[in-house]
């Protein structure tokens, strides 16, 4: 996922933004999508049948649902991280 | 006047607190030193400026409204099902992959005036997803707002997604397949 968010954090961005600079953003997201990926291998399973249980089809769709901002959290937390990292790298040199 | 004999409890027992209170002022104190001026400082102060928060739950109803209807649609155009790339993203296991089918079993889908309609909308929702990422960069970025002037970046962004979708579920589906084969004995039931 990394050389996809990085093109499109540059795409998104116009070029306004060196490659360079949005490099740790688009590694930290890829990392920390990885991580989501294994959570969700161990927590949605038995979320989903426990909320399809509990409410029937749309708790499944509340799953669903915690999935997508699970995704915006690794998103902004991926950028913002990266972005801090990279001002910090630049206020010390 | 005599001023009565009386003395208050509470300072005697401020002062048996005071060495634990000092360490814990004092260990409070290094801590927050530690956070001043620090990386994570500066993460929390970034993610407080974006509304970290707001952004998150927008940005995730956003996908739910918008990217699943265009995913199922999309599928339903296709004639391939999305409940398989749905449990293969979220890592499910047989169980839960049963309810994801169960959720969405839906009929091959034909071009109508309806059907036209909700892809415009759909499509329109999946626009406003894209803006709202394109916005968050900006903001974490410190860029100004391009507004309209980005928006065939928004569309090519949009199509490049779906093209990577399509791959990743098309690579993906024979690794899962592959992990679904029982394997001869081992997976039959013992007879006893």
């Amino acid at each position: 996922m990394t050389p996809f968010f990085w093109w499109t954090m540059h795409f998104l961005l116009a070029g306004r933004v060196p490659w360079r600079r949005l490099l740790p953003s688009a590694i930290l997201t890829g990392v920390f999508f990885a991580g989501l990926g294994v959570f969700s291998e161990f927590y949605f399973s038995s979320t989903i049948i426990s909320d399809s249980r509990t409410y029937g089809t749309i708790g499944a769709v509340f799953s669903i649902m915690t999935w997508f901002v699970a995704i915006g959290a690794v998103i902004i937390l991926g950028a913002v991280a990266g972005a801090t990292w990279e001002d910090r790298k630049a206020k010390v040199a | 006047m005599v001023q009565p004999d009386h003395k208050d409890p509470q300072p005697v027992a401020e002062q048996e607190a005071t060495p634990a209170r000092r360490a814990e002022r004092k260990a409070l104190a290094a801590a927050r030193n530690r956070f001043e001026g620090s990386l994570a400082q500066s993460f929390v102060r970034q993610l407080k400026a974006i509304d970290f928060s707001d952004q998150v739950m927008l940005f995730g109803a956003g996908l739910l409204v918008s990217a699943l209807p265009l995913l199922i649609l999309l599928s339903a155009f296709a004639s391939n099902r999305v409940d398989d790339d749905i449990s293969l993203r979220l890592g499910l296991d047989r169980r839960a992959s049963g309810i994801m089918t169960h959720l969405f079993t839906s009929a091959p889908a034909t071009l109508n005036v309806a059907t036209a309609t909700s892809l415009v909308f759909v499509t329109a929702g999946t626009l406003a997803v894209a803006s709202s990422l394109q916005q968050i960069y900006e903001k974490v970025f410190h860029q100004d707002h391009r507004g309209l002037r980005g928006l065939h970046r928004l569309l090519i962004w949009i199509a490049v997604l779906c093209l990577v979708v399509v791959f990743q579920s098309v690579v993906g589906r024979p690794v899962r397949n592959l992990s679904d084969v029982p394997c001869g004995p081992c997976s039959s039931p013992s007879p006893s």
